[in-house]
């Protein structure tokens, strides 16, 4: 039953399940010294065969 | 250019958007509407990330889904067929991230010497299919004969990813005991399917 209602609010939160067509693509500055790429150019090609996240927090 | 993607990509404020390994998208979380404060959100975001790098073998021929669609179109890969000649059959085109339709793509496994103070070691450094799926078991030899994967003589293989396209990450085995008290001249990379 527990699973049963995991599932459901999985279902509910998920927006859109799996589109058919790749993303279209853009490339940018990692400005995040931080990360294993950063000050470097990044695009979502480079993670074809991957899986990826990407956070939109603020606008432009 | 930023404001660009976010219109492409159809973003609403705090969107995190999940693509899979083909850059679709797999799902969507907004952390307005779920409170990373609250554990169960954070599960359900963890959730998402492994459903959507579960690999899928639909045809159950050890060649990812993904894999094949993005070098044959269609699920109609053969582990054992080799369309470019190069010697290399898919699963070991696979296995070491090399494409399947192009003969000069070739391995990048190159042995080098490395000089550590006033002795040598060998590293094999070699481009491999990154996440799971397979096993990389590193062998040294005296006489090309008899083989021995004893951690005593290679060290565990260091891994480093690689962001190219390929879904691969560069791995490095290195032999343990110097070059010049080195009783194997021999080593070699197998890939085996993992059981799934």
């Amino acid at each position: 039953m527990t699973k049963f209602l995991g599932s459901l609010l999985l279902a509910a939160i998920v927006v859109p399940a799996l589109a058919s067509e790749p993303v279209p693509d853009f490339k940018l500055v990692d400005v995040n010294s931080n990360s294993a790429r950063g000050m470097s150019e990044v695009s979502p090609r480079d993670y074809v065969l991957q899986v990826s996240g990407y956070y939109f927090g603020a606008a432009g | 250019m930023e404001q660009t993607v976010w219109v492409n990509w159809e973003v609403e404020y705090r969107d995190v958007q999940i693509l899979d390994s083909q850059n679709r998208v797999y799902a969507v979380f907004n952390l307005t509407r779920n409170d990373l404060a609250i554990e169960s959100n954070r599960e359900i975001l963890k959730q998402m990330f492994l459903a959507a790098a579960k690999i899928v073998d639909s045809d159950k021929d050890r060649l990812p889904d993904d894999w094949e669609l993005r070098y044959f179109n269609k699920l109609s890969g053969n582990p054992a067929d080799d369309p470019d000649s190069d010697g290399a059959d898919n699963f070991t085109e696979f296995a070491f991230g090399t494409n399947p339709n192009d003969a000069k793509s070739r391995s990048s496994f190159q042995p080098r010497l490395v000089r550590n103070g006033q002795q040598s070691l060998l590293t094999v450094p070699f481009r491999r299919r990154a996440g799971g799926g397979i096993n990389y078991i590193a062998e040294v030899s005296a006489d090309f004969k008899n083989w021995t994967r004893s951690s005593t003589e290679i060290t565990a293989a260091s891994i480093k990813l690689l962001f190219d396209g390929t879904g691969t990450s560069q791995a490095t085995y290195s032999l343990k005991k110097p070059a010049e008290a080195q009783p194997y001249s021999f080593v070699r990379i197998r890939a085996l399917p993992a059981v799934q």
